[in-house]
């Protein structure tokens, strides 16, 4: 097998892994959805959108599947004579196909849920007009899957003290991520507010147009950082 | 470690014997496939080069043929090869001695030829 | 096509211990190699950098020509067994071997199947669940099955109770006849493997104290028994491994070629020459090399 074609078959086999999980989270995600409007007579939360639900689990989802990426699926294909560079490809792009494939399934569910109840005043989703906030939900989870993959890789490179220290860098992250972006997007609160704390708007989010390229930026540098941390990684016995 | 084996002579030699022993006892006829390097490697937990040692010198002996690909075979006229080598070593190993030390004791030939035929009655066959 | 195996002045460390100091090793033909070397002494090092785990410090590690490492051609042609870490894989036993056929281009399912069921191993059980001897039979499927041209078994044996080892040594041979290729056998075992080398390696704290086919390595350690004075009087000028006194008679190991001149002059003097197994080489040859 070539070694483009055998890239291409990786890159299948760690997506087809990694989405049988999030089919799981998104269930999950639906029963809570559903849950809470049968047994809330809250209005701050009746009004959220699906949108709203499922960009916290699914974010901490990404992050705990890229943290993953390093014990697990590392020392799996380097074991079956898979090169580290087809591993890097392989993680980097499943992790991206994976946002799309939980990103869009989150849009058709919100847009589902949206047209099925009636009667409701929907908030507008993280703070967003319309559909705005679908490309930001999608830079954040691959975003948090990166900073998984980043914390990670440095845990088992580097050691349990630089792991922690990662951990500190990537909260520092967060927080300059969150002010790029804006209220109610609090990236380090997402992993600790509950739904009604967030996005009653003292200010409304910053526009797509600076928050996009931004996280772009992150990401890309993330990127390059674990090419550079997993291009002669040492394999560990046990 | 390999069991019943002993010290007192090569073990490729050793091994070469109990195929020569199974070609004379007929449980090896001629042309049928004896057992693969391997094979008896495993069976007697004994390397193989030492296996290959003792199965080459069959060969060279003409005791056994290789087929390429296939295997190794009992050669055509290999039992009466090994007998008549074992008639000869037969004289020199046990029937020399046994007149020797009969001279040694005291038998005389008549003697000898008599025990002889009494011995044989009470030896299984 | 056997890739052949070449490591020139290699070195590698962790930290600040050295575990392999210069080593050159040719392995060139198919063939069933045995290494091995006390606690330490960098076999499971030089195995992985083989499987391109990690790149030496120094030197060079070449298989077919090529360096291995980050190789895609090379790669691929490599197994290599060692005791694994199943505690969090919630895979079935079933879905490991799938998973490395997917992987592995000449991994043969069918053979895979009928080790596990030699090696009484549950297809559908998670690999977390199973006992260490399960887990090193496992290791030993996935690697046998995998056909690589290179098939490394580091101690894989571990954990296997003496049937399950009969088994293994047995598989071992049985599909080197069938499909020969390089295997390299880690391993403590020595008397009970053995017979399965065709070349030995030995390793030493980190250098290759020899590398030898087998018959020859044998062939060159020897017993000597006798009277005390005799013995001590023959194997003075030889060079002593090892030795045992018990009452008058006096047993002394010796490593080095016995002319036909010296063999007859032993037997001239009553003395016993008996054959060394590579057990007792290993351990002696090492122990005399600590004492340098």
């Amino acid at each position: 097998m070539n070694p483009t074609h055998r890239t291409g078959a990786i890159i299948k086999d760690l997506t087809l892994t990694q989405l049988s999980w999030a089919s799981y989270l998104l269930f999950g995600v639906i029963l809570f959805f559903w849950g809470v409007r049968l047994f809330t007579s809250d209005p701050e939360m009746l009004n959220r959108t699906f949108l709203d639900f499922i960009v916290q689990p699914g974010s901490v989802f990404m992050l705990i599947l890229g943290l993953l990426s390093v014990s697990g699926f590392l020392t799996f294909l380097v074991k079956q004579g898979v090169t580290r560079r087809t591993y890097y490809t392989g993680v980097a792009v499943s992790g991206l196909l994976l946002t799309l494939a939980l990103t869009a399934a989150g849009l058709l569910l919100h847009l589902l849920f949206r047209t099925l109840i009636s009667g409701v005043e929907w908030l507008p989703p993280m703070g967003y007009e319309g559909l705005a906030a679908v490309p930001v939900i999608f830079a954040q989870m691959y975003l948090f899957y990166l900073i998984g993959w980043a914390i990670g890789g440095t845990f088992y490179r580097f050691g349990v003290v630089p792991g922690l220290l990662s951990i500190a860098c990537s909260l520092a992250l967060l927080m300059g991520l969150s002010y790029l972006i804006g209220t109610g997007n609090d990236l380090p609160s997402l992993l600790t507010d509950r739904l009604d704390n967030r996005a009653s708007s003292d200010r409304s989010p910053v526009p797509l147009s600076i928050s996009l390229p931004s996280l772009a930026l992150v990401a890309v540098l993330l990127l390059a950082l674990m090419r550079l941390m997993t291009k002669r990684i040492r394999i560990k016995i046990k | 470690m390999s069991y019943s084996f002993d010290d007192s002579k090569p073990i490729f030699l050793q091994i070469k014997e109990r195929i020569e022993n199974q070609i004379v006892s007929e449980q090896l006829k001629a042309h049928e496939q004896i057992p693969s390097t391997t094979q008896l490697v495993s069976f007697y937990k004994i390397n193989h080069l030492t296996v290959a040692k003792g199965i080459n010198l069959l060969a060279d002996e003409g005791i056994i043929y290789k087929k390429r690909g296939v295997g190794m075979f009992v050669a055509e006229d290999a039992r009466e090869r090994l007998l008549s080598q074992r008639k000869d070593q037969f004289v020199e190993m046990y029937v020399r001695p046994m007149i020797a030390e009969a001279h040694n004791l005291g038998i005389t030939p008549e003697e000898l030829a008599r025990i002889l035929e009494q011995t044989k009655g009470s030896v299984s066959s | 096509m056997t890739p052949h195996i070449r490591l020139e002045q290699v070195s590698y460390r962790y930290g600040h211990h050295e575990a392999l100091r210069d080593v050159t090793l040719s392995l060139p033909h198919p063939r069933i190699y045995g290494l091995l070397g006390r606690n330490g002494a960098g076999k499971s090092t030089l195995l992985s950098l083989l499987a391109s785990y990690d790149e030496p410090d120094t030197g060079k590690v070449q298989i077919d020509g090529e360096a291995p490492f980050e190789n895609a051609r090379i790669m691929p042609q490599v197994v290599f067994a060692h005791q694994t870490d199943y505690s969090s894989e919630s895979d079935k036993v079933v879905e490991l071997l799938e998973a490395a056929a997917r992987y592995r281009p000449s991994f043969d399912m069918a053979y895979a199947e009928q080790l596990a069921a030699r090696f009484k191993l549950p297809l559908k059980t998670r690999a977390s669940g199973l006992s260490s001897g399960k887990q090193s039979a496992l290791n030993a499927i996935l690697a046998l099955a995998a056909r690589a041209p290179v098939t490394i078994l580091d101690e894989t044996y571990v954990g296997m109770d003496a049937p399950a080892r009969e088994i293994f040594y047995q598989e071992v041979l049985a599909d080197y006849e069938r499909h020969p290729r390089t295997i390299i056998l880690s391993t403590h075992l020595v008397s009970e493997m053995d017979y399965l080398f065709e070349e030995v390696v030995i390793l030493h704290d980190g250098r290759v104290l020899l590398h030898e086919p087998i018959d020859r390595l044998l062939e060159r350690g020897a017993s000597i028994t006798g009277p005390a004075a005799q013995v001590e009087a023959f194997a003075q000028p030889l060079r002593q491994l090892s030795s045992q006194q018990l009452g008058g008679t006096r047993s002394v190991m010796i490593y080095g070629e016995l002319s036909d001149e010296q063999r007859r002059q032993a037997a001239a003097l009553g003395l016993e020459l008996g054959q060394v197994s590579l057990q007792e080489l290993f351990i002696h040859l090492t122990e005399e090399e600590d004492a340098r």
